[in-house]
Protein backbone atom coordinates (compact mmCIF):
# COMPACT_ATOMS: atom_id res chain seq x y z
CA UNK A 1 0.00 0.00 0.00
CA UNK A 2 1.29 3.02 -1.21
CA UNK A 3 1.52 5.78 1.80
CA UNK A 4 -0.44 9.21 0.57
CA UNK A 5 -1.45 10.14 4.19
CA UNK A 6 0.95 9.02 7.19
CA UNK A 7 -1.00 10.76 9.69
CA UNK A 8 -4.23 9.16 8.96
CA UNK A 9 -2.26 5.76 8.20
CA UNK A 10 -0.75 5.88 11.75
CA UNK A 11 -4.34 6.87 13.51
CA UNK A 12 -5.21 3.95 12.20
CA UNK A 13 -3.44 2.15 14.26
CA UNK A 14 -1.02 0.69 11.42
CA UNK A 15 2.62 0.59 12.36
CA UNK A 16 5.10 1.85 9.91
CA UNK A 17 7.66 -1.09 9.07
CA UNK A 18 10.42 -0.91 6.93
CA UNK A 19 7.99 -4.33 4.50
CA UNK A 20 5.77 -0.85 4.15
CA UNK A 21 8.04 1.11 1.69
CA UNK A 22 7.30 -0.42 -1.97
CA UNK A 23 10.61 -1.77 -2.93
CA UNK A 24 9.44 -0.36 -6.81
CA UNK A 25 9.42 2.61 -6.02
CA UNK A 26 10.67 5.26 -7.64
CA UNK A 27 11.29 8.97 -7.47
CA UNK A 28 10.11 11.44 -9.73
CA UNK A 29 12.36 13.52 -11.64
CA UNK A 30 9.79 16.57 -10.10
CA UNK A 31 11.21 15.96 -7.11
CA UNK A 32 15.31 16.47 -8.28
CA UNK A 33 16.64 19.96 -7.43
CA UNK A 34 17.41 22.22 -10.30
CA UNK A 35 21.31 22.53 -11.16
CA UNK A 36 22.91 24.33 -14.16
CA UNK A 37 23.34 22.00 -17.15
CA UNK A 38 24.30 22.09 -20.26
CA UNK A 39 24.44 21.14 -23.56
CA UNK A 40 27.46 21.19 -25.92
CA UNK A 41 27.76 21.37 -29.57
CA UNK A 42 31.15 21.29 -30.97
CA UNK A 43 31.47 24.08 -33.53
CA UNK A 44 32.75 21.64 -36.30
CA UNK A 45 29.60 19.70 -36.29
CA UNK A 46 27.49 23.11 -37.09
CA UNK A 47 26.91 24.16 -40.40
CA UNK A 48 29.05 26.87 -41.96
CA UNK A 49 29.00 30.04 -44.25
CA UNK A 50 31.19 32.80 -45.40
CA UNK A 51 34.30 32.45 -46.94
CA UNK A 52 37.10 31.44 -44.43
CA UNK A 53 34.44 30.07 -42.64
CA UNK A 54 36.58 26.02 -42.23
CA UNK A 55 37.11 23.61 -39.40
CA UNK A 56 40.99 23.92 -38.63
CA UNK A 57 43.25 22.40 -35.65
CA UNK A 58 44.86 24.97 -33.02
CA UNK A 59 47.53 23.79 -30.93
CA UNK A 60 47.87 19.97 -31.35
CA UNK A 61 44.49 18.63 -30.37
CA UNK A 62 41.64 21.03 -30.36
CA UNK A 63 39.49 21.15 -33.15
CA UNK A 64 37.47 24.28 -33.92
CA UNK A 65 35.96 26.37 -36.73
CA UNK A 66 37.63 29.73 -38.09
CA UNK A 67 35.67 33.16 -38.12
CA UNK A 68 37.95 34.91 -40.10
CA UNK A 69 38.84 39.20 -40.20
CA UNK A 70 38.17 39.64 -43.29
CA UNK A 71 34.66 39.05 -43.59
CA UNK A 72 31.07 37.69 -41.94
CA UNK A 73 31.65 34.22 -40.74
CA UNK A 74 28.36 31.89 -39.41
CA UNK A 75 27.88 29.09 -37.38
CA UNK A 76 24.04 27.38 -37.42
CA UNK A 77 22.98 24.57 -35.84
CA UNK A 78 19.21 22.97 -34.78
CA UNK A 79 18.24 20.93 -31.81
CA UNK A 80 15.23 20.35 -29.97
CA UNK A 81 14.68 22.32 -26.51
CA UNK A 82 16.57 19.77 -23.85
CA UNK A 83 13.83 17.59 -21.96
CA UNK A 84 15.77 18.24 -18.63
CA UNK A 85 14.99 22.89 -19.21
CA UNK A 86 13.51 24.04 -16.48
CA UNK A 87 13.28 27.82 -16.54
CA UNK A 88 15.25 30.67 -16.73
CA UNK A 89 17.84 32.50 -18.91
CA UNK A 90 20.35 30.20 -21.33
CA UNK A 91 23.99 31.10 -21.02
CA UNK A 92 25.91 30.26 -24.43
CA UNK A 93 29.60 29.50 -23.18
CA UNK A 94 31.85 29.79 -26.30
CA UNK A 95 35.13 28.80 -25.98
CA UNK A 96 37.63 30.43 -28.88
CA UNK A 97 41.37 31.14 -29.34
CA UNK A 98 43.55 34.00 -31.41
CA UNK A 99 46.86 34.67 -32.77
CA UNK A 100 46.01 37.93 -31.79
CA UNK A 101 46.82 39.39 -28.17
CA UNK A 102 44.96 42.23 -27.77
CA UNK A 103 41.25 43.73 -28.71
CA UNK A 104 37.81 42.34 -28.44
CA UNK A 105 36.02 39.49 -30.14
CA UNK A 106 32.25 39.95 -30.95
CA UNK A 107 29.93 37.35 -31.44
CA UNK A 108 26.16 37.80 -31.91
CA UNK A 109 23.18 34.78 -31.53
CA UNK A 110 20.40 34.60 -33.18
CA UNK A 111 17.60 32.05 -31.75
CA UNK A 112 14.33 30.91 -32.86
CA UNK A 113 12.64 28.42 -30.86
CA UNK A 114 9.81 27.38 -33.34
CA UNK A 115 7.04 24.67 -33.86
CA UNK A 116 4.41 23.55 -36.22
CA UNK A 117 3.36 26.54 -38.24
CA UNK A 118 6.47 28.95 -37.03
CA UNK A 119 8.60 30.68 -39.51
CA UNK A 120 12.24 30.06 -39.38
CA UNK A 121 13.53 33.45 -38.84
CA UNK A 122 15.41 34.69 -36.18
CA UNK A 123 13.22 35.46 -33.02
CA UNK A 124 15.86 37.79 -30.28
CA UNK A 125 19.29 38.85 -30.93
CA UNK A 126 21.54 39.00 -28.41
CA UNK A 127 25.24 39.06 -28.55
CA UNK A 128 28.63 39.22 -26.20
CA UNK A 129 32.54 40.62 -26.84
CA UNK A 130 35.34 39.21 -24.87
CA UNK A 131 38.82 40.69 -25.11
CA UNK A 132 41.81 38.78 -26.37
CA UNK A 133 44.32 36.53 -24.15
CA UNK A 134 47.33 38.19 -23.32
CA UNK A 135 49.20 35.05 -24.53
CA UNK A 136 48.31 33.80 -28.19
CA UNK A 137 48.02 29.92 -26.81
CA UNK A 138 45.93 30.23 -24.34
CA UNK A 139 41.98 30.08 -24.45
CA UNK A 140 39.07 32.62 -24.05
CA UNK A 141 35.29 31.89 -23.14
CA UNK A 142 32.81 34.55 -24.53
CA UNK A 143 29.44 34.67 -23.24
CA UNK A 144 25.84 35.68 -24.34
CA UNK A 145 22.82 35.38 -22.40
CA UNK A 146 19.71 34.44 -23.76
CA UNK A 147 16.42 35.65 -21.94
CA UNK A 148 14.07 32.72 -20.55
CA UNK A 149 11.13 33.88 -23.24
CA UNK A 150 13.13 34.05 -26.57
CA UNK A 151 14.67 29.97 -25.23
CA UNK A 152 11.33 28.76 -24.15
CA UNK A 153 8.59 30.12 -26.17
CA UNK A 154 8.43 26.73 -27.74
CA UNK A 155 10.06 23.30 -28.63
CA UNK A 156 12.36 22.76 -31.81
CA UNK A 157 15.43 25.86 -31.96
CA UNK A 158 17.68 27.02 -34.71
CA UNK A 159 20.62 28.76 -33.57
CA UNK A 160 23.14 31.14 -35.91
CA UNK A 161 26.22 32.24 -33.94
CA UNK A 162 28.11 34.96 -36.52
CA UNK A 163 30.80 37.46 -36.21
CA UNK A 164 30.74 40.80 -38.23
CA UNK A 165 34.31 41.80 -37.76
CA UNK A 166 32.97 45.47 -39.22
CA UNK A 167 31.13 46.08 -35.99
CA UNK A 168 32.83 48.71 -33.79
CA UNK A 169 32.46 46.47 -31.00
CA UNK A 170 34.95 43.80 -32.98
CA UNK A 171 37.80 45.09 -33.00
CA UNK A 172 40.09 42.27 -32.28
CA UNK A 173 41.64 42.59 -36.25
CA UNK A 174 42.25 39.29 -36.43
CA UNK A 175 40.85 35.53 -37.51
CA UNK A 176 39.62 33.94 -34.48
CA UNK A 177 38.80 30.07 -34.18
CA UNK A 178 35.46 29.12 -32.34
CA UNK A 179 35.90 25.43 -30.60
CA UNK A 180 32.48 24.82 -29.63
CA UNK A 181 29.49 26.37 -27.92
CA UNK A 182 28.27 25.27 -24.55
CA UNK A 183 24.57 25.92 -23.69
CA UNK A 184 23.95 26.45 -20.09
CA UNK A 185 20.70 26.38 -18.39
CA UNK A 186 18.44 26.02 -15.35
CA UNK A 187 17.37 22.17 -15.56
CA UNK A 188 16.14 18.94 -13.57
CA UNK A 189 17.68 15.50 -14.08
CA UNK B 1 16.70 13.95 11.09
CA UNK B 2 16.55 11.50 8.30
CA UNK B 3 14.64 8.59 8.64
CA UNK B 4 16.64 5.23 7.67
CA UNK B 5 15.12 3.02 8.93
CA UNK B 6 10.98 3.49 10.22
CA UNK B 7 10.96 0.60 12.28
CA UNK B 8 13.90 1.97 14.15
CA UNK B 9 12.58 4.98 14.26
CA UNK B 10 9.62 3.79 15.74
CA UNK B 11 11.54 1.82 18.53
CA UNK B 12 12.53 5.16 19.39
CA UNK B 13 9.92 6.48 19.62
CA UNK B 14 9.39 8.91 16.74
CA UNK B 15 6.26 9.44 15.55
CA UNK B 16 5.97 9.97 11.64
CA UNK B 17 3.18 12.60 11.01
CA UNK B 18 2.49 14.32 7.57
CA UNK B 19 3.70 17.68 9.30
CA UNK B 20 7.40 16.24 9.36
CA UNK B 21 7.62 16.01 5.21
CA UNK B 22 8.37 19.17 3.50
CA UNK B 23 5.99 19.43 0.83
CA UNK B 24 8.15 21.02 -1.36
CA UNK B 25 11.94 19.23 -0.19
CA UNK B 26 13.77 18.33 -3.81
CA UNK B 27 16.48 15.58 -3.85
CA UNK B 28 19.99 17.82 -3.63
CA UNK B 29 21.29 16.11 -6.77
CA UNK B 30 24.77 15.39 -4.49
CA UNK B 31 22.97 12.97 -3.23
CA UNK B 32 22.19 10.81 -5.86
CA UNK B 33 24.41 8.12 -6.55
CA UNK B 34 26.75 8.18 -9.76
CA UNK B 35 26.43 6.07 -12.47
CA UNK B 36 28.38 6.10 -15.81
CA UNK B 37 27.23 8.33 -18.28
CA UNK B 38 28.19 8.14 -21.80
CA UNK B 39 28.66 11.45 -24.53
CA UNK B 40 28.74 9.91 -28.13
CA UNK B 41 30.04 11.04 -31.58
CA UNK B 42 29.54 10.57 -34.95
CA UNK B 43 33.05 10.33 -36.13
CA UNK B 44 32.14 12.38 -39.17
CA UNK B 45 30.95 15.35 -37.03
CA UNK B 46 34.93 15.92 -36.06
CA UNK B 47 37.11 17.91 -37.81
CA UNK B 48 39.73 15.29 -40.35
CA UNK B 49 42.94 15.62 -41.52
CA UNK B 50 45.65 13.83 -42.88
CA UNK B 51 44.45 10.50 -45.23
CA UNK B 52 41.57 10.62 -43.03
CA UNK B 53 38.24 10.90 -45.17
CA UNK B 54 34.29 10.67 -44.87
CA UNK B 55 32.81 7.29 -45.93
CA UNK B 56 29.55 5.48 -44.94
CA UNK B 57 29.75 1.91 -43.75
CA UNK B 58 26.81 -0.14 -44.35
CA UNK B 59 24.12 2.24 -42.31
CA UNK B 60 27.30 3.92 -40.34
CA UNK B 61 28.78 7.46 -40.74
CA UNK B 62 32.29 6.78 -40.86
CA UNK B 63 35.48 8.43 -41.06
CA UNK B 64 38.30 6.38 -42.70
CA UNK B 65 41.90 6.56 -41.39
CA UNK B 66 43.86 4.93 -44.27
CA UNK B 67 46.86 2.48 -44.23
CA UNK B 68 48.58 4.92 -46.88
CA UNK B 69 49.35 7.73 -44.67
CA UNK B 70 48.84 9.57 -40.70
CA UNK B 71 44.93 10.20 -40.23
CA UNK B 72 43.29 12.12 -37.61
CA UNK B 73 39.72 12.63 -36.41
CA UNK B 74 39.32 15.51 -33.52
CA UNK B 75 36.29 16.39 -31.53
CA UNK B 76 36.03 18.99 -29.63
CA UNK B 77 33.21 19.37 -26.14
CA UNK B 78 33.04 20.43 -22.67
CA UNK B 79 32.52 18.10 -19.86
CA UNK B 80 28.59 17.55 -18.67
CA UNK B 81 27.61 19.03 -15.96
CA UNK B 82 26.79 15.87 -14.50
CA UNK B 83 30.76 14.84 -14.66
CA UNK B 84 32.21 13.96 -11.63
CA UNK B 85 36.27 14.42 -11.35
CA UNK B 86 37.15 11.03 -11.74
CA UNK B 87 38.81 8.64 -14.95
CA UNK B 88 37.34 9.09 -18.61
CA UNK B 89 37.11 6.03 -20.89
CA UNK B 90 38.12 6.90 -24.65
CA UNK B 91 36.11 4.12 -26.79
CA UNK B 92 35.78 3.94 -30.56
CA UNK B 93 34.75 1.72 -33.28
CA UNK B 94 36.17 0.70 -35.98
CA UNK B 95 35.92 -2.25 -39.26
CA UNK B 96 38.19 -3.06 -41.85
CA UNK B 97 38.41 -5.42 -44.38
CA UNK B 98 41.33 -7.21 -43.46
CA UNK B 99 40.99 -10.65 -40.85
CA UNK B 100 44.43 -9.85 -39.31
CA UNK B 101 46.94 -7.61 -37.80
CA UNK B 102 46.83 -4.98 -35.30
CA UNK B 103 45.51 -1.78 -35.74
CA UNK B 104 47.78 0.93 -33.49
CA UNK B 105 46.04 4.55 -32.45
CA UNK B 106 47.38 7.24 -30.19
CA UNK B 107 44.56 9.15 -28.11
CA UNK B 108 45.33 13.04 -27.30
CA UNK B 109 43.68 14.90 -24.55
CA UNK B 110 43.09 18.53 -24.13
CA UNK B 111 41.20 19.37 -21.17
CA UNK B 112 41.21 23.08 -20.18
CA UNK B 113 39.61 25.69 -18.73
CA UNK B 114 39.32 29.54 -20.10
CA UNK B 115 42.82 31.32 -20.06
CA UNK B 116 44.64 27.62 -19.80
CA UNK B 117 47.01 27.11 -22.07
CA UNK B 118 45.71 25.03 -25.01
CA UNK B 119 48.50 22.13 -25.27
CA UNK B 120 47.87 18.98 -24.91
CA UNK B 121 47.20 17.41 -21.62
CA UNK B 122 48.09 13.44 -22.09
CA UNK B 123 48.05 11.22 -24.55
CA UNK B 124 47.31 7.28 -24.59
CA UNK B 125 48.29 4.38 -27.10
CA UNK B 126 46.43 1.14 -28.04
CA UNK B 127 47.18 -1.65 -30.03
CA UNK B 128 44.12 -3.97 -31.15
CA UNK B 129 44.08 -7.21 -32.99
CA UNK B 130 41.26 -6.67 -35.47
CA UNK B 131 38.40 -9.89 -35.60
CA UNK B 132 39.54 -12.86 -37.21
CA UNK B 133 36.58 -12.40 -39.56
CA UNK B 134 36.41 -8.96 -41.91
CA UNK B 135 34.73 -6.35 -41.79
CA UNK B 136 33.74 -7.49 -38.31
CA UNK B 137 33.71 -4.46 -35.22
CA UNK B 138 36.24 -3.53 -33.29
CA UNK B 139 36.86 -1.59 -30.06
CA UNK B 140 39.61 0.38 -29.28
CA UNK B 141 39.78 1.95 -25.61
CA UNK B 142 42.06 4.04 -23.83
CA UNK B 143 41.92 5.77 -20.09
CA UNK B 144 42.93 9.32 -19.23
CA UNK B 145 43.33 9.86 -15.83
CA UNK B 146 41.47 11.59 -13.45
CA UNK B 147 43.72 13.91 -12.24
CA UNK B 148 43.62 15.09 -16.03
CA UNK B 149 40.64 16.78 -15.65
CA UNK B 150 38.89 19.26 -13.71
CA UNK B 151 35.09 20.10 -12.76
CA UNK B 152 33.68 22.46 -16.05
CA UNK B 153 37.02 21.80 -18.21
CA UNK B 154 36.47 22.03 -22.07
CA UNK B 155 37.84 18.53 -23.51
CA UNK B 156 39.10 18.05 -26.91
CA UNK B 157 40.31 14.89 -28.17
CA UNK B 158 42.02 13.57 -31.14
CA UNK B 159 42.74 9.91 -32.24
CA UNK B 160 45.08 9.16 -35.28
CA UNK B 161 46.60 6.16 -36.42
CA UNK B 162 50.51 6.45 -37.90
CA UNK B 163 50.35 3.03 -40.44
CA UNK B 164 53.69 3.14 -40.77
CA UNK B 165 54.13 2.27 -36.96
CA UNK B 166 55.75 -0.90 -36.60
CA UNK B 167 52.99 -2.16 -34.16
CA UNK B 168 50.73 -1.25 -36.82
CA UNK B 169 50.93 -4.48 -38.91
CA UNK B 170 47.17 -4.07 -40.11
CA UNK B 171 48.02 -3.66 -43.58
CA UNK B 172 44.50 -2.43 -44.83
CA UNK B 173 42.22 0.94 -44.08
CA UNK B 174 39.84 1.33 -41.64
CA UNK B 175 36.56 2.28 -40.67
CA UNK B 176 35.85 4.38 -37.64
CA UNK B 177 32.42 4.75 -36.73
CA UNK B 178 31.38 6.05 -33.86
CA UNK B 179 33.32 7.54 -30.67
CA UNK B 180 32.02 7.52 -26.93
CA UNK B 181 33.41 9.31 -23.80
CA UNK B 182 32.52 7.39 -20.63
CA UNK B 183 32.47 9.11 -17.21
CA UNK B 184 31.36 8.97 -14.03
CA UNK B 185 28.11 11.24 -13.84
CA UNK B 186 25.58 12.20 -11.73
CA UNK B 187 21.93 12.48 -13.01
Amino acid sequence: MPLTNISAYRLAGHQIEDEDIDPDARLETSKFATRTLRKTIPAVACLKAGAGVVSVVSGSVLAGVTLPDANAGNLYMSFPKPAEYDSGDVVLKILWNSAATAGDLKLTSDIKTATTGSTTASGATDSGTDTADGTTTDLSELSITIAAADFNANEFIGLNISRDPTDVADDIAADVIVFAIAMEFTGRG
Amino acid sequence: MSITNFSAARRAGFKITNRGIKKTAVIDMTKVATRTLFMAFNPASGHIAGGAAEATDGIFAAVTLVDASTSNIYITSKLPEEFIVADVILTWYWKSATASGDAKFTARLCAKADSEDIAETDNQTVTTTVNATANKLNKSQVTFDSSKFALDDWIGVMISRDPADVADTLGADLNVVGFVIEFTGRG
